[in-house]
């Protein structure tokens, strides 16, 4: 079914497009596009955007990918929160240098991973939550980028603060997150 | 931070500073709007002369370090931000202004249209701000929704940060950095002295296999392919940045001239036929006016498929100024009361600027006009900060047709031409402005996202930039017309036969509607018809020949008689709906941003995006992070540096020639001061 949609979506957008280019201006202006023609292309393309999203419903549905995508999520997440947590229990010991290598070395990748995968929050929670999660998450992010900067540039009682603080949110996206 | 530890850190020979982090200061708003004002008068004059226009972020942000860093001693990261956000938020009015307002002069010199080059400039200005102020508050409740929740790379603001974030991210990145920006500044350099824009492989593969040009022989890659590569460095690094996200963006490309372009060879008309073998005029009588509905359409579709997140953003951003327990969250945004309150005060404003643009203006006119236009500068905003999160390119230019498209046709029911031409351009000017600033703040606000800025802090910062930009550029534009005109008598039209001059690229690629058929057929308008007015002086001239506003003019010709490409818009909107709704993602702006880019471009940027899916496959996504990044961030830097340079080049130290051209600043400077006095 998906693929047939993908076949109908851009078969009629295709057709579509040449309906909508095919003439140079006419003495009736509206008369340049072949509308049986243009209208006929929607219609395949909506059938195949039906199709589509019959497929991506059932699909979610049937099979256990988003579940699993989800679960990929959260453990990145639980990661993490245990790594933000060991650089907080660190960072009175950490020399600015370092505080910069530790979010570059290990909190990055777990940022990525979890910002990568967050489209499974919305095929198994639905939109409002995987805004609220991404609301914590994202904030939790840029706290430990000021973090970051604020190390960088010799700040360490404004390090340490932004990544207390970023911490408190990633503990609020993991509680949306369930 | 304890004693103790802070000693500890200093046996490490680490640098500690403590108390506050310094972020929005006066140091960051005076550096800014100096850098602002340099830049923005540099990137006006070269948008006016040359036809483009330059983001100067990454200028504000280099010389930023230089000034706060080198000569003040300052510190701060985010405080560079700030002055990077100000700077950019000054520069912003250049290419908002320079593409629109000059249209007027251009057409004043037109028989019947020498009143619309009077227009009241305090009243111009104070509209251009209002606009700007309008576009910035709509735009500040997306940032949750483009940057947090569906993380537009931006690759414009990912170099801005690169740069911001260099001192800190070790010596190897820097280098890469400042190693490509050379690069890529010294190609720059060799091309623009040798005129090359770009590459011709197309061309090269056929004068291989057919070395003695036989005309005989069929060409290997025909013309409708236009297998042209923009030589720009500097668009590879986008398309690197923008990685697989940009795939669609070339799908659109790829879709207009190796797919539609064949097929109209072989089933077109004997008119389609010939344009096809001519693909920028091709372009610009089809495929951009076809682009622009499908922007319009999938905006209009991504609005409605995301209004969930947009709501939800919205309702956040209101929660976490009500939330008085959470001060942090408080602090984050400006409240959305406060940018309502903003929204409503525009559009107020605006409709008393638009009632006072023309003598015969009705209130009820004035209110549609201003009205319909903030309308405007939402649904644009959001085109606008899409594109340019996904791209870095924005269609600013067929977003403030569309607007003043929609303006004239209102004004045209109850004023006569020179009015309806001055009112909407007054309005129109604002709504470029707006969308400009819009644009310009969501990719600040990725830079900020990625350095720690605080949004409100920036958002505030865009403000504070916002209303000088419009001071600086028109008082620019009047100068440089002034000078374009002194020593020469009052300028009188002559009619050239320019009507049957295919669309260039200096030209936007624009063939009006008028022209449309005429340039199709290559015939030459009759030699009595007065048709298109060359002015020898000021704006429009050799001198000052405003490629981008005389495009404009010459688009508002065609609208004020009534030849606008509706019926293409309509069905390239619904196509652009139907992607947008499809649930692929935002794949909609992305297709419809290839139809109206020029496909040299798509090409070159597609080279990037391959890179960056090939670098993310082979070498891994570290690499391409720690490597790749700064890399094409020091590509994007290079070029607009090179760029920037050249235009003030222009400006403060012109050569010879270009001096003659522009009537000497100084001596322009001179007849200013005669005039006002």
């Amino acid at each position: 079914m998906n693929v047939l949609g993908q076949i109908l979506l851009w078969g009629g957008f295709l057709s579509g497009s040449l309906a909508t280019v095919l003439n140079l201006e006419k003495k009736i202006a509206w008369s340049t596009i072949p509308w049986g023609w243009y209208i006929g292309s929607v219609i395949i393309c909506i059938i195949g955007i039906v199709l589509l999203r019959i497929g991506k419903k059932s699909a979610a549905e049937s099979s256990h990918e988003s579940t699993a995508s989800l679960a990929e999520i959260r453990a990145s997440l639980v990661n993490l929160i245990n790594h933000t947590e060991q650089l907080r229990g660190q960072m009175d010991e950490m020399a600015p240098s370092e505080m910069v290598a530790f979010i570059d070395d290990v909190l990055a990748p777990d940022f990525y991973t979890f910002a990568e995968g967050r489209n499974a929050i919305t095929a198994e929670m639905g939109l409002q939550k995987f805004a609220d999660v991404m609301t914590h998450f994202s904030a939790g992010e840029r706290a430990i980028n000021r973090a970051w900067s604020a190390a960088a540039d010799g700040y360490v009682d404004e390090a340490t603060t932004c990544v207390k603080r970023g911490l408190a949110m990633l503990h609020d996206a993991q509680q949306e997150l369930g | 931070m304890s004693d103790d530890n802070v000693n500890q850190l200093l046996r490490k020979g680490e640098l500690i500073r403590l108390g506050a982090y310094p972020e929005f200061t006066w140091p960051a708003v005076l550096v800014g709007w100096f850098l602002g004002a340099i830049i923005a008068v540099s990137i006006s004059y070269a948008a006016l002369k040359l036809g483009f226009s330059i983001e100067g972020s990454e200028l504000a942000a280099i010389l930023g370090w230089g000034i706060l860093r080198g000569l003040m001693g300052r510190t701060s990261i985010v405080e560079n931000n700030i002055n990077q956000t100000i700077a950019s938020a000054v520069n912003g009015a250049s290419s908002g202004i320079m593409f629109s307002i000059p249209a007027l002069f251009i057409l004043s010199n037109k028989p019947g249209l020498e009143s619309v080059a009077d227009f009241n400039v305090p009243l111009m200005i104070f509209a251009c701000i209002t606009g700007a102020f309008i576009g910035l508050a709509f735009v500040i409740p997306l940032r949750k929704q483009m940057i947090d929740f569906q993380r537009l790379p931006y690759p414009g603001g990912i170099a801005v940060a690169t740069i911001l974030k260099s001192p800190g991210a070790g010596i190897r990145k820097s280098i890469y950095l400042f190693g490509a920006a050379i690069v890529s500044g010294a190609v720059y350099l060799v091309l623009s002295l040798n005129h090359v824009e770009d590459i011709n492989v197309g061309a090269l593969i056929n004068s291989a296999f057919n070395p003695t040009g036989d005309e005989l022989v069929a060409p290997v890659i025909p013309g409708r392919y236009s297998l042209i590569f923009f030589a720009s460095l500097m668009t590879i690094g986008v398309g690197f940045l923008s990685g697989k996200g940009g795939f669609w963006f070339g799908a659109g490309g790829f879709i207009c001239y190796w797919f539609l372009s064949p097929m109209l060879s072989l089933i077109g008309t004997d008119e389609v036929k010939n344009l096809v073998e001519s693909p920028l005029a091709l372009r610009g009588a089809i495929y951009k006016p076809t682009g622009i509905g499908m922007l319009i359409g999938a905006a209009m579709g991504g609005i409605i498929m995301a209004f969930p997140l947009i709501r939800s953003a919205i309702t956040s951003m209101s929660k976490a100024g009500k939330d008085d327990k959470d001060e942090s969250a408080h602090q984050d945004e400006l409240p959305i009361w406060l940018l309502a309150i903003a929204i409503v005060l525009g559009a107020a404003l605006l409709i008393f600027l638009a009632q006072q643009s023309a003598v015969d203006m009705s209130w009820g006119m004035a209110a549609a006009m201003a009205l319909l236009g903030t309308l405007w500068i939402w649904i644009a905003g959001v085109i606008v900060a899409e594109c340019v999160g996904r791209t870095n390119w924005s269609p600013l230019s067929g977003m403030t047709l569309i607007a003043v498209t929609i303006l004239i046709v209102i004004a045209n029911t109850g004023l006569d031409k020179p009015q309806t031409i001055i009112s909407s351009m007054v309005v129109g000017a604002a709504i470029c402005l707006a969308i400009s600033q819009a644009s310009d703040m969501m990719l600040d606000l990725k830079s900020g996202y990625l350095v720690g800025g605080v949004p409100r802090r920036q958002q505030m910062a865009q403000f504070v930039g916002a209303w000088l930009g419009p001071c600086i550029v028109i008082g620019l534009m009047f100068l440089l017309h002034w000078g374009a005109q002194s020593g020469q008598a009052v300028q009188t039209a002559s009619a050239p036969p320019a009507v049957n001059q295919p669309a260039t690229e200096a030209n936007g690629g624009q063939v009006t509607p008028s022209q449309d058929s005429v340039a199709a057929k290559g015939q030459t308008a009759p030699p009595s018809e007065p048709v298109n007015y060359v002015p020898k002086t000021g704006f429009g001239s050799e001198r000052l020949p405003a490629p981008q506003a005389d495009a404009l003019a010459s688009v508002i010709e065609g609208i004020v008689d009534g030849n606008v490409p509706t019926y293409r818009y309509v069905a390239g909107g619904g196509l652009g709906f139907l992607l947008a709704i499809s649930g692929l993602g935002g794949i909609g702006v992305m297709v419809a941003l290839g139809f109206y880019m020029p496909f040299n471009i798509v090409l070159t940027y597609t080279i990037g995006c391959i890179l960056r899916i090939v670098s993310d496959k082979t070498a891994g996504r570290r690499f391409s992070e720690q490597v790749g990044i700064p890399i094409a961030a020091g590509l994007i830097v290079g070029e607009a540096l090179v760029g920037v340079a050249i235009a003030m080049q222009k400006v403060f130290w012109p050569s010879l020639e270009t001096a003659q051209e522009t009537g000497q600043l100084w001596e322009v400077f001179r007849q200013t001061v005669l005039q006002i006095f």
